[in-house]
């Protein structure tokens, strides 16, 4: 009996440091995305694309009722959004350019990637509601939205539950290609009910991104890079920020073997072979290390002074249009120092 | 493979006696050979000539320095590894007398894994040096939860216990990793590459960390192989055949820690290669420690080894991580393990 007791004893105590050590217990019944969704979504996104101009043409009357077509389904909307739950990086800054505030945003319980992205004074007072991966729903009814923006690769599995709190749409973030970024801006302009400022701010993209890749020699090949300890993540063709300067017309490096493949984990030793001419490392901390490594100095890029360290938050994170605006802003000027 | 370690008991003229020398032969030429094999192989394919010259021939051409600062000390990494775990594995299964047992099974490396995955959280900038401590308090930390908890249950024989009790452990650290990345999501890109098992990118610098603990801990087996020979005797009969057997038992436990947390620290939780070993090694040698355990130690880097060779080619030019391979090879042979009668008798 005794022996029984103390064993119960440890493992009450194994149990209680777990939990103590998971913080607040989040909602169960959500898995990570599968890879099998994500081709489904990335030709709904595609086939979204063109429902959306039809749309927008159709509502006339901005606060009127509309229907949003998105990955998971259709929602219907009445009258303008004032509280809304954002999910997402990339989806909040959409949200943000067009000026309103999230009540809610799943800041994963910290704020230093929205400090980076300069997003923090923007947002104002709102209520973080749990993990990207895992939002805690119980805090995001508390907060009563009126629209739930959500991205389809992490919440598609509670779709149903976020519709029953609040309409929901489910755009693609995690898994984003630039018409993807392209088509989200347009639909959450639509349902913030301002669809002319999300194309207004379009136009102003695709002039920028027309200007800024006229100044870059169109033969160099470019990379992107995120560095870690011991091995590097190459960011494919497909990857939202390499997309966007593919389709205007620059020569990326590295094209992806799979259709989902937006980067792929590698030794120094790929990236001699690959061996860009230009390249963008981020993640500066360990920038050091590499470059007292005798091979990464013998990178082309590294040699000719045509290595650029960005900021993973916003070269990695932000997938969206107002993220591009920054992507681009920082990219022309580098453009002097780019040789041709 | 179907000899049951009882039956070689039985039969003290089976394999037990066979010779050690030209197994350590054998098993040392095939390891001099895929060892080669993963410096000719990559995503650029040297010749036997490049590689030769590499390393004779003083000249800075990228392939001399791919092969001395990236290959060479790679191999070396997991040629320490492997026979760590291998070593590990057997000091684990001839203590508890558990076939069933190892590093993994037990729990040890995911008590590691979620030290230094904590670690390298919190304080991002500590060295590899660094981690290896804490490799070493999660894995300290688990095997004495391990075996208090199936020392406190009455029921049932305590090897079993322990390896139940090991696997819940595991599950439980693991779960306790996995919500550390959950939180910390954007930071653990690479981690998570790191989780599955990676001998990936390790440079001289993980070599001198790894060598002399290594070193350390297989020595320290070699050394303890004598007396666990009369452990499989059971305790009773060891103690009356003069064996100090706590003194043995907490001799054990320090270099399984050593051995599991060094390797967990520098390629991550590798699980199977000290679950698979030492089996093979009994097939080849028998039952006596004083020859499993060193032949484990060979057997254990030659299977890394060649598992680090394939892991190159399954998604070339990328890389897979190590460790998803030894599931591959290693999951099928602990089900045919676990089903196999008379376990653990």
């Amino acid at each position: 009996m005794k022996q029984k007791g103390s064993l119960l004893l440890v493992w009450m105590i194994v149990v209680l440091i777990g939990v103590a050590g998971c913080g607040s217990p989040a909602p169960a019944g959500q898995e990570a995305e599968g890879a099998g969704q994500n081709a489904s979504a990335q030709t709904a996104g595609n086939s979204g694309a063109t429902e959306t101009k039809e749309e927008t043409n159709a509502s006339a009357d901005q606060a009127g009722e509309r229907t949003i077509r998105h990955l998971a389904g259709e929602t219907k909307l009445v009258g303008t959004p004032s509280r809304i739950v954002v999910m997402e990086y990339g989806l909040l800054a959409s949200v943000l350019a067009l000026g309103e505030q999230p009540v809610g945003y799943a800041d994963d319980g910290k704020q230093e990637t929205l400090k980076e992205l300069d997003y923090l004074t923007a947002m104002g007072d709102y209520t973080s509601v749990g993990t990207r991966q895992q939002p805690n729903l119980e805090v995001i009814r508390t907060l009563k939205p009126d629209l739930i923006i959500g991205d389809y690769a992490r919440h598609s599995e509670v779709y149903a539950a976020l519709t029953d709190i609040a309409p929901t749409i489910l755009l693609p973030d995690t898994k984003a290609n630039y018409d993807d970024a392209l088509n989200n801006h347009l639909l959450i302009g639509e349902a913030l009910g301002k669809s002319d400022e999300a194309a207004a701010l379009v136009e102003a993209h695709k002039a920028l991104l027309a200007e800024t890749v006229a100044g870059l020699p169109k033969d160099k090949r470019y990379l992107i890079v995120s560095l870690g300890d011991k091995a590097l993540n190459l960011r494919t063709n497909l990857f939202f920020q390499p997309n966007m300067l593919e389709q205007a017309g620059l020569t990326y490096a590295l094209e992806a073997n799979a259709p989902d493949e937006t980067a792929m984990k590698a030794s120094i030793e790929q990236l001699l072979d690959i061996d860009p001419d230009v390249m963008f490392v981020s993640n500066e901390e360990f920038l050091e290390q590499w470059l007292k490594d005798p091979l990464f100095l013998q990178l082309k890029a590294v040699q000719n002074d045509q290595m650029f360290t960005v900021r993973h938050s916003k070269w990695s994170f932000n997938r969206s249009i107002p993220g591009a605006q920054v992507v681009l802003e920082e990219l022309q000027a580098f453009t002097p120092q780019i040789k041709p | 493979m179907n000899h049951a370690p009882q039956a070689d008991a039985r039969q003290p003229g089976g394999s037990s006696q066979r010779k050690l020398w030209p197994i350590l032969l054998a098993g040392g030429a095939l390891l001099a050979v895929v060892a080669v094999l993963s410096l000719v192989y990559g995503s650029t394919i040297y010749s036997l000539r490049e590689v030769y010259a590499a390393f004779v021939e003083p000249a800075s051409t990228k392939a001399q320095l791919i092969l001395t600062t990236l290959r060479l000390p790679r191999m070396l990494v997991t040629v320490l590894i492997g026979a760590n775990l291998g070593m590990a594995g057997a000091l684990m299964q001839a203590m508890t007398r558990n076939p069933l047992a190892s590093p993994s099974v037990f729990g040890l490396n995911a008590g590691a894994a979620l030290a230094v995955v904590s670690m390298s959280l919190m304080l991002p900038g500590l060295s590899a040096a660094w981690r290896v401590y804490g490799a070493f308090a999660g894995a300290l930390a688990t095997a004495v939860l391990v075996y208090a908890v199936s020392h406190m249950i009455r029921w049932g024989k305590i090897e079993l216990n322990m390896a139940l009790i090991g696997v819940t452990a595991q599950t439980f650290l693991a779960v306790g990793t996995q919500g550390l990345l959950l939180f910390n999501e954007s930071k653990t890109d690479m981690l998570l590459f790191w989780l599955a098992g990676s001998v990936i990118g390790n440079r001289w610098y993980e070599v001198s960390v790894l060598a002399g603990w290594s070193l350390i801990g297989l020595l320290g087996s070699l050394w303890l192989s004598r007396s666990l020979s009369v452990m499989g005797l059971g305790d009773e009969l060891a103690r009356g055949l003069g064996q100090r057997v706590m003194l043995l038992r907490v001799g054990v436990l320090i270099a399984v820690v050593i051995l599991a947390g060094v390797s967990v620290s520098i390629a991550g939780p590798i699980g199977f290669v000290g679950l698979i070993v030492p089996h093979m090694a009994r097939y080849l040698v028998g039952l006596d420690y004083r020859r499993v355990i060193p032949v484990s130690g060979l057997l254990g880097a030659l299977l890394l080894t060649l598992a680090d060779v394939g892991s190159r080619m399954i998604s070339y030019p990328g890389e897979t991580p190590v460790g998803i391979v030894t599931a591959l090879l290693g999951t099928p042979y602990f089900i045919y393990l676990a089903r196999r009668k008379g376990v653990g008798s």
